[in-house]
């Protein structure tokens, strides 16, 4: 099972365009990344805390709804934050397609 | 600090040496000793006046200094890299961390929530891989130009009971604006009391069943004008000549009036605010050939006059009897020393307030209709042209012709009561007939018929006056009904181009005006000329100097005679013209 993570994880940066890809828990400790552990840890901080606020933020306009996905465009590269209870699994893509 | 040292010294004393207690008796009175006042010592001695004494009357107070203990801040950041490894990892320690970290991965958990993401998220990358969600689509593509479409609709209609003809209508210049409306026949009848009822309605747009103020001038009204800055002052001008100003506020009844010995001598037939520093001038004209400026704080007398005489005989002085009766008046606020005045023999006069002779206040005049010139505007596009209805046609004119109007219509089946030009649309104006109709025109789409119009009233319209946002206009009709109509957007605000087209059309008939009346002119010379030759050219060629002058105007006539006569003389090398 350990290993079919690390297929996924193979996966997805096999993709075209992602540039890293980073897995955080909830304690913002970078678990696995592709990324060096700097730049790991600055996104776990960083995207934690983000993650955290969005979360809040759907669930105060409506307490039965919640986030599934989180997506921060800017103009080199596209963050797609995918959250869930206890880990953020955080992809990095390249936009200027 | 050196230590304290108590200082002490002792000694003993016996009690017997403290000495005795003191016994007392009682002695009877002596003179111990008995000191003479001595006068010779007196005289060093003067009375003292006046004393200087200083004394101060205050309550005891006292003064003490307290200060709370001070509490010493200071700002420090600190610098937060990495965080939330438990305890009993220490972040230098690689292996440690390496070791949590695989912990972790052979978590369910942690298995569980990965696979369960992964889906979301290779949908989201193939996603962005596939198109450019977030560009602007058609940015690219030119934008189609709108369809004009001209509608205009009656949305309301305001009843007078009374079923009179409405007047005049303005509306107020406050942020929700009322409609003010007047009521009267404005005829001369042998019947005294044709006018039975004089109120006077306010309406709001909003409530069509009863108005929300009325007010009763003194007689009839024939003119009715808001304030520009109060908006419960209404101003009305009556039948006899006299100045009712009314406060909504206060009631129905007018608050004052002027005095018929002052004002004018017949029925006032336009009324306007001009330009004063307070806001509180207005002029009225009458049919009795005058203006009257007044201040609405004192109306008890004009503050100026002016009668509007510009026909009259070189050897009378100006006056009420040789002036034209006044049925229409013009002011903007662009301008504010001129004005616009229509006359009922159909003259357009144009008056500047600043001349100092009369002859230069009333600088010229335009012979408009053969009737009363019931309407005189100009265009909020330009200044210098301006629009005039009357009889049966409406003229558009330039104040730089004299000799005719630059753009004229067909003239219409019925009598032309009213004219205005679109507040804010430059192109545009609207005209009420006589039948009821209201044609709507617009001078850059269609130059041979109203590009829009409308059946409003089976009973003849009276007055029509846009709003000047120029979303809503009033019009009133001969049986008292007053229509609400609102106009498509593409009636109210202008094109992109439409200021320029328009100054160019103004430019261009302007042109042509003045070559026509130039080439009319030369035609006349010419003509004068055929009938005078001897006479009229001894005078020209007094002036030697202005020999080669002459020959190019003798040329110029021949060479025009020639081109009437079609050629018949052979056309000579007229090279030196």
């Amino acid at each position: 099972m350990a290993t079919e993570v690390e297929e996924t994880i193979k996966r997805i940066q096999a993709h075209k365009g992602v540039i890293g890809v980073v897995i955080v828990n909830h304690e913002g400790i970078p678990i696995k990344s592709s990324l060096d552990n700097a730049t790991s840890v600055l996104y776990a901080g960083l995207i934690g805390q983000l993650t955290e606020k969005a979360k809040n933020v759907v669930r105060e306009m409506d307490s039965t709804n919640e986030l599934t996905f989180l997506r921060a465009r800017s103009r080199r590269h596209e963050i797609l934050i995918a959250p869930d209870r206890e880990f953020i699994l955080i992809v990095i893509q390249n936009t200027s397609d | 600090m050196g230590s304290y040292f108590k200082s002490t010294y002792e000694y003993t004393k016996s009690r017997k040496n403290f000495g005795k207690q003191p016994l007392f008796q009682n002695v009877s009175a002596h003179i111990l000793d008995s000191i003479n006042p001595d006068y010779e010592l007196q005289k060093q001695y003067i009375l003292r006046n006046p004393v200087h004494r200083e004394v101060q009357a205050t309550s005891p107070q006292m003064e003490h200094e307290s200060n709370t203990k001070q509490v010493i801040k200071h700002e420090q950041g600190i610098n937060h890299t990495e965080g939330g490894w438990p305890r009993d990892v220490h972040l230098y320690n690689e292996e440690h961390i390496l070791r949590h970290r695989r912990r972790i991965q052979h978590e369910e958990n942690y298995v569980h929530s990965v696979l369960n993401l992964r889906h979301s998220m290779e949908h989201f990358i193939d996603q962005n891989n596939a198109i450019d969600m977030y560009q602007a689509y058609y940015s690219d593509m030119e934008p189609q130009a709108p369809v004009e479409e001209y509608k205009v609709q009656i949305a309301n209609v305001f009843r007078d009971p009374f079923l009179r003809p409405i007047s005049s209508i303005v509306w107020t210049n406050d942020k929700k604006s009322k409609v003010i409306a007047s009521y009267c026949y404005k005829t001369y009848s042998i019947e005294p009391d044709i006018n039975q009822n004089n109120i006077c309605y306010v309406w709001d747009v909003n409530r069509q069943t009863t108005p929300i103020y009325e007010f009763s001038p003194n007689t009839t009204c024939w003119q009715v004008v808001s304030s520009p800055v109060e908006s419960d002052v209404i101003v009305a001008g009556l039948s006899i000549g006299t100045i009712n100003i009314f406060d909504i506020r206060s009631g129905p009844k007018p608050i004052t009036s002027s005095s018929i010995y002052h004002s004018h001598l017949g029925p006032i037939t336009a009324l306007l605010y001009t330009h004063s520093r307070t806001n509180t001038e207005f002029f009225t004209g009458s049919l009795d050939g005058q203006c009257l400026w007044w201040d609405r704080r004192n109306i008890s007398n004009p503050i100026d006059q002016l009668s509007m005489s510009v026909r009259y005989p070189a050897d009378e002085e100006p006056n009420l009897t040789n002036s034209e009766g006044i049925s229409s008046l013009q002011f903007d606020k662009g301008l504010p020393t001129k004005f616009l005045c229509g006359t009922e023999s159909g003259l357009v006069i144009n008056a500047n307030r600043m001349g100092r002779s009369h002859s230069e206040i009333l600088t010229s005049y335009w012979v408009a209709h053969t009737g009363p010139v019931r309407s005189v505007h100009r265009s909020p596009c330009t200044l210098r042209m301006f629009i005039t209805c009357g009889d049966w046609n409406v003229k558009v004119w330039s104040e730089e012709v004299r000799s005719a109007p630059i753009i004229v219509t067909k003239p219409y089946q019925h009598q032309i009561t009213d004219v205005s030009w679109a507040p804010l649309r430059y192109s545009c104006y609207m005209v009420v007939a006589a039948d009821g109709v209201f044609n709507y025109w617009d001078l850059l789409r269609k130059y041979k018929q109203p590009v829009a119009s409308l059946n409003i009233s089976d009973h003849g319209l009276t007055k029509v006056a846009p709003h000047p946002e120029g979303e809503s206009i009033a019009v009133g009709d001969n049986y008292g009904s007053l229509f609400l109509l609102h106009l498509s957007d593409n009636m109210i605000y202008p094109g992109v181009n439409d200021k320029q087209l328009m100054h160019q059309i103004y430019e261009r008939e302007t042109r042509r005006e003045h070559i026509l009346d130039a080439r009319l002119r030369e035609i006349r010379l010419k003509a004068r000329m055929e009938q005078e030759p001897s006479i009229i050219f001894p005078e020209e060629t007094t002036d030697t100097e202005n020999l080669e002058a002459e020959e190019e105007l003798y040329f110029k006539i021949v060479k025009e005679e020639i081109s009437i006569t079609d050629g018949v003389f052979p056309t000579a090398n007229f090279s030196a013209i």
